[in-house]
């Protein structure tokens, strides 16, 4: 059998791209796919080239980098992107708030994810552009990641924006493995992974279940996953399959006024009652299946899946509905098939890359205010929803020399849309709209001297989201655009390897979609300029020491006013032991502290600068594992969100209108500890 | 704003207080009206900010705006203009620029007068908003906002026929109540203004 694996770039255990083999495996095993039967016992590793990075601030996580990383779920990867923040304000369970490089990436609106190619973010979900849940991925699973600031490749698709990446899945090592563990967060985990001997990564079994109360109140979740996964080879052919099912419940601890913390009337980790929760059910499956021949390669993939969400949520108290109170009751299902083809010819000087990718959703929302009791008091949306899109891509890879790697190309994407409304405002419509739009991104990139000890770089691209479907009338619709530019430099060395880059974005009008009125609003034109640095000291065999900084400045053209919420300075610093045998123990750790400083918040008001620290330690000896995480170690009060807006929680006061700062409480300082056994 | 927030030297936008009082004016063939005011509230100036909905749908926090009252007093308060000056108590604020004010009337209105010789007697129920107060000015700490009334704009506006022959101005005159909701809640009859002590 013969299996395709690109390293991670920046990890040097990985650098040696030469072919390996590895031990041959008799087992025997009844899979589901017929293709099974034809695996062959015998598995060599052919190490293909891989992609060239798209600019200097591109990062890519090995599987070893990911264990080092603090944090147990995989949205916590997120954090590695180069500028890239992470709010969790509605609970474990709900998608992360994302701020990019100065975007406010709301759920997922302008960052790409896609797992091995197969796009996660939900276009239109019921509640934001884009929604990102990445509680559907087990961590354990994710066998390597690439995480782009911009859009500069043609193949990055919708809601590449201001950023994308892409999740690899694989176990790297075969047997069973179980592990189960608890923390003083009240809660507690177990994972169950097994890759038969003699398989590839992409041969997995996976089961993983976790739950508790919480710190504080209304922080109850309980979350299962499965995963499975098939890799082999038929006639010269890769085939891979896998599969992904997560269920998840979730109460949502939602936002405190800040008078009501300095009152003393609320506690930090306290919750108002009705606050919220939710449910959300993703199942995802993909087959692919890839081929080369000397120069010559390509790539079909085949995906589906099924999703439901349910969020209960309420973040103003009584202050629009005095009687009933403000709770909303949000649900969404989607149904959804895609098709990826993609393929090319290798450089020599001249090559050529393009592909084209088909997706189809068709979705079903409701949106209603809640009593008190919990009980939807009327559906004021109904709609059915459609999205297909096509969009074909290609690229001109160029190596004229050596010394120089030009890669031209341009990516075309059209959506057709369609919006039955079947109540609006609790209005029966039965309207019918459809729509369509389209958009043409060049995008390239340009490196001198690549992986020499100094490069340079240069990259363009645009990006885009498509339109949000409730917000149609019948025509074309906007589909939001950003041009990016960055031009950076690496400097390698053996001990000390430092990047850097300028990049410029502009948005020639921010489309917003308004939910209450269902229309998109145009904001004007906005501009994001900044820089990044990265550095990367390995003074020793196994150290690493990560130390990380992206500064933006976002504003809108016409006025200088700032983005709101989007974070102008993230520094990040990190201190690693990458794998370190001491007597009969192999360790892997990671402390790394992110620190934040003020944003713009409405009204001219700023946020409060936050840091954090975290840590992971795993230590293995023989086929024990022990697994410790401290998060946020140094127990600070911090605060993960902070919006500005009126609410109205204590009836027996009088409704204000003055907004109030609210703030959504950042993890406490947690231990966890999860013992884990390995077959073999 | 970058440079100020990167060198945290952006001092978070200081909460306050200030004081209300209205003043009182000369009502003339006047003797008792009594206003029913709710709240007061002053606005940061229009157009100030590109602020919009967060692009998201319902239920994220920060998705609804965060509205323009930068300045609020709450009542309820039974004001009677035409007596003697009435002190408002404290109100919540926060410092910078305001453009305009608002008052909101909610309750039951009175007016015994003479006017033109004719007496009056009015009660009436009032349920509105006084909003586009020009005020100019910036709002800081210890700040006194002062409110005044016009009466001639209110009550040169009520009609003086008697159509109900009962020799006596009442609601249940013709116009009469809805004149007086007209001019209490006209925005000329109302003025704002920032007293700095």
């Amino acid at each position: 059998m013969r299996r395709s694996v690109a390293p991670p770039r920046d990890n040097p255990s990985h650098s040696a791209i030469e072919p390996q083999r590895l031990t041959p495996g008799t087992e025997d095993v009844v899979w589901v796919w017929l293709w099974a039967l034809a695996l062959a016992q015998d598995e060599e590793v052919v190490v293909e080239a891989e992609e060239d990075p798209a600019s200097a601030s591109e990062r890519r996580l090995s599987r070893e980098d990911i264990v080092a990383t603090p944090g147990r779920g995989t949205d916590e990867l997120l954090r590695s992107m180069p500028g890239l923040h992470a709010s969790s304000h509605g609970g474990t369970g709900k998608a992360y708030q994302l701020f990019v490089r100065g975007f406010d990436a709301v759920h997922g609106a302008d960052v790409a994810v896609t797992v091995e190619g197969v796009p996660i973010n939900e276009p239109s979900n019921v509640h934001g552009q884009g929604y990102l849940d990445l509680h559907l991925l087990p961590r354990v699973l994710v066998d390597h990641a690439v995480l782009r600031p911009g859009a500069f490749r043609p193949a990055d698709g919708d809601f590449a924006v201001a950023g994308s990446t892409d999740f690899g899945l694989g176990l790297q090592q075969s047997g069973l493995w179980v592990s189960a563990g608890g923390g003083t967060d009240r809660t507690a985990t177990a994972e169950l992974a097994w890759r038969p001997e003699g398989r590839g990564p992409g041969s997995f079994l996976v089961a993983t279940v976790n739950g508790g109360r919480g710190v504080g109140e209304a922080r109850g979740h309980d979350q299962l996953r499965g995963a499975v996964g098939l890799d082999g080879e038929v006639e010269g052919v890769d085939l891979r399959a896998w599969a992904l099912a997560y269920r998840g419940r979730f109460d949502s601890p939602g936002v405190l006024r800040e008078d009501d913390l300095d009152a003393g009337r609320v506690d930090f980790y306290d919750a108002y009652p009705g606050s919220g929760g939710g449910a959300s059910d993703r199942a995802l499956a993909s087959v692919q299946a890839r081929t080369r021949r000397d120069r010559l390669h390509g790539a079909a993939t085949v995906w589906g899946g099924l999703r439901g969400l349910l969020l209960d949520q309420n973040f103003t108290g009584f202050y629009d509905h005095p009687i009933r109170g403000d709770a909303v009751r949000q649900t969404h299902q989607d149904r959804s098939v895609g098709v990826s083809v993609r393929g090319g010819l290798d450089p020599a000087p001249v090559g050529i890359l393009a592909g084209l990718d088909l997706a189809l959703h068709d979705m079903d929302q409701t949106e209603g205010p809640l009593s008190t009791d919990g009980d939807v008091w009327s559906d004021e949306l109904d709609a059915g929803l459609s999205q297909r899109s096509v969009a074909g891509w290609a690229s001109v890879p160029l190596r004229p020399w050596p010394w120089l790697h030009l890669d031209p190309g341009a990516r075309a994407t059209v959506w057709s849309l369609g919006l039955d409304r079947r109540l609006q405002d609790g209005q029966r419509l039965d309207e019918i709209r459809t729509a369509s739009s389209a958009v043409l991104a060049p995008r390239g990139t340009a490196r001198l001297f690549p992986d020499g000890p100094v490069e340079l770089d240069a990259a363009y691209g645009r990006g885009m989201r498509p339109p949000e479907v409730r917000g149609i009338e019948s025509g074309p619709a906007p589909a939001p655009t950003a041009d990016t530019a960055e031009l950076g430099v690496v400097a390698r060395h053996p001990v000390l390897e430092t990047r850097a880059a300028a990049f410029r974005t502009r948005v020639a009008n921010e489309v917003l979609f308004d939910p209450e009125a269902a229309r998109f609003v145009a904001t004007g034109e906005t501009i994001r300029r900044g820089l990044f640095a990265r550095a990367v000291v390995r003074p020793v065999d196994g150290l690493r020491i990560e130390g990380e900084a992206t500064a933006v400045d976002a504003f809108y053209e016409a006025t200088g006013e700032p983005v709101p919420f989007a974070p102008p300075l993230l520094g990040v610093g990190g201190l690693y032991l990458d794998r370190v045998v001491v007597g009969p123990l192999v360790l892997v750790a990671g402390v790394r502290t992110w620190a934040l400083a003020s944003r713009p918040l409405p009204l001219g008001f700023a946020s409060t600068p936050a840091t954090v620290t975290d840590a992971t330690l795993r230590a293995v000896f023989r086929q024990i594992t022990i697994d410790v995480d401290v998060d946020n170690v140094l127990g600070a009060q911090w605060r993960d969100g902070e919006f500005f807006f009126p609410s109205w929680w204590d009836r027996s006061s009088a409704p204000s209108a003055l907004p109030e700062r609210h703030i959504s409480a950042g993890a406490p300082r947690a231990l966890h500890v999860a013992l884990g056994w390995r077959s073999g | 704003m970058i440079w100020s927030l990167l060198l945290a030297c952006v001092a978070p936008r200081p909460e306050l207080s200030f004081d209300g009082r209205l003043e009182t004016s000369a009502c003339e063939d006047t003797h008792d009206l009594v206003v029913p005011v709710d709240r007061l509230w002053l606005q940061q100036p229009a157009l100030a900010s590109v602020w919009s909905p967060i692009a998201t749908a319902h239920a994220h926090p920060g998705h609804d705006p965060a509205g323009d009252v930068t300045g609020e007093l709450l009542g309820p308060w039974t004001l009677n203009p035409c007596g003697d000056p009435v002190l408002l108590g404290t109100g919540r604020g926060y410092e910078g620029a305001v453009g305009s004010g608002q008052l909101v009337l909610q309750g039951e209105a009175h007016l015994e007068a003479t006017l033109d010789g004719r007496p009056v007697a009015i009660t009436t129920t009032v349920d509105a908003p006084v909003a586009g107060l020009p005020l100019d000015g910036q709002l800081a700490d210890g700040i006194h906002t002062v409110l005044t009334f016009d009466p001639w704009l209110t009550l040169s506006v009520l009609p003086t026929e008697d159509t109900d022959g009962d020799g006596l101005l009442t609601e249940h005159d013709d116009g009469v109540a809805e004149a007086l909701r007209y001019g209490l809640t006209n925005p000329n009859t109302w003025t704002l203004s920032l007293e700095t002590p």
